[in-house]
């Protein structure tokens, strides 16, 4: 017998590479949209939102290659994006009057699980963010 | 309207979006934002506000109905007008766009029009 929480369905995983510069924002996003297509309107936008803060942060402080990778099965989506940039995202408490810093804010906010993982053994780092599908 | 586009030559894949702008009423500057802002372009689109928000302006209102995406770097961009104008308002901003100024705590900064 399966697991209470083993996969309802076979899990699907599409992954991406993209240079870093700063058209490579646009270019995730697309992607993401593009593989998610099916996916409700008010999910894909936040989805859509927290893809572009991830890739963000990788083209702004590593300006090195990117991976993002979406897992789906029946029941979740995650989004995982590395970079193999030096030293870890922040989560910051932005002032009104501060114009940056709100990315990770964004996906707190706006999934239902994240995290940061530091890839062992070498610099980078894997940050995801999972939602449940309704 | 003036077509911004950061990266012309080498990729057609950077977001592209529209500015322009009219006056309403005895003092509000309307700036209208349409297509998508994400760090690809919130410079070019940073600019153009910039300038449009140059002259003494006391109210400005942010028309987003046609705004289909924006990110961090967009709401900087926004930001930094209510930085340099006494009173800035948004109009019609998408749900998502609610959200986001919600959750980041800008709803004082950047309030939606009334």
């Amino acid at each position: 017998m399966l697991p209470l929480d083993a996969p309802a369905t076979a899990t699907e995983r599409d992954c991406r590479k993209f240079a870093g510069v700063l058209s490579s924002v646009t270019s995730a996003r697309r992607f993401v949209v593009e593989a998610l297509g099916q996916v409700p309107k008010p999910l894909l936008d936040a989805v859509e939102l927290m893809v572009s803060e991830l890739a963000s942060n990788c083209v702004q402080h590593t300006a090195a290659e990117f991976e993002v990778c979406i897992v789906r099965d029946k029941r979740m989506l995650r989004v995982e994006v590395t970079d193999t940039g030096r030293g870890l995202p922040v989560l910051r408490q932005p002032a009104a009057a501060d114009l940056r810093g709100r990315g990770l804010v964004i996906v707190k906010e706006l999934a239902d699980e994240w995290g940061i993982v530091p890839q062992a053994g070498q610099s980078g780092k894997m940050v995801w963010f999972a939602v449940r599908r309704q | 309207m003036d077509e911004l586009d950061d990266d012309k030559t080498s990729n057609l894949e950077s977001a592209e979006a529209s500015v322009d702008q009219w006056r309403e009423g005895p003092d509000a500057l309307v700036v209208r934002v349409t297509g998508e802002v994400d760090m690809s372009n919130a410079a070019s689109v940073q600019e153009v506000v910039e300038q449009a928000t140059a002259t003494d302006v006391q109210r400005l209102i942010f028309d987003l109905g046609g705004l289909e995406f924006i990110d961090s770097s967009g709401l900087a961009v926004l930001l930094a007008a209510a930085q340099r104008v006494p009173s800035v308002q948004l109009r019609n901003p998408s749900p998502i766009v609610r959200r986001v100024v919600e959750v980041t705590g800008l709803s004082e900064t950047l309030p939606t029009e009334p």
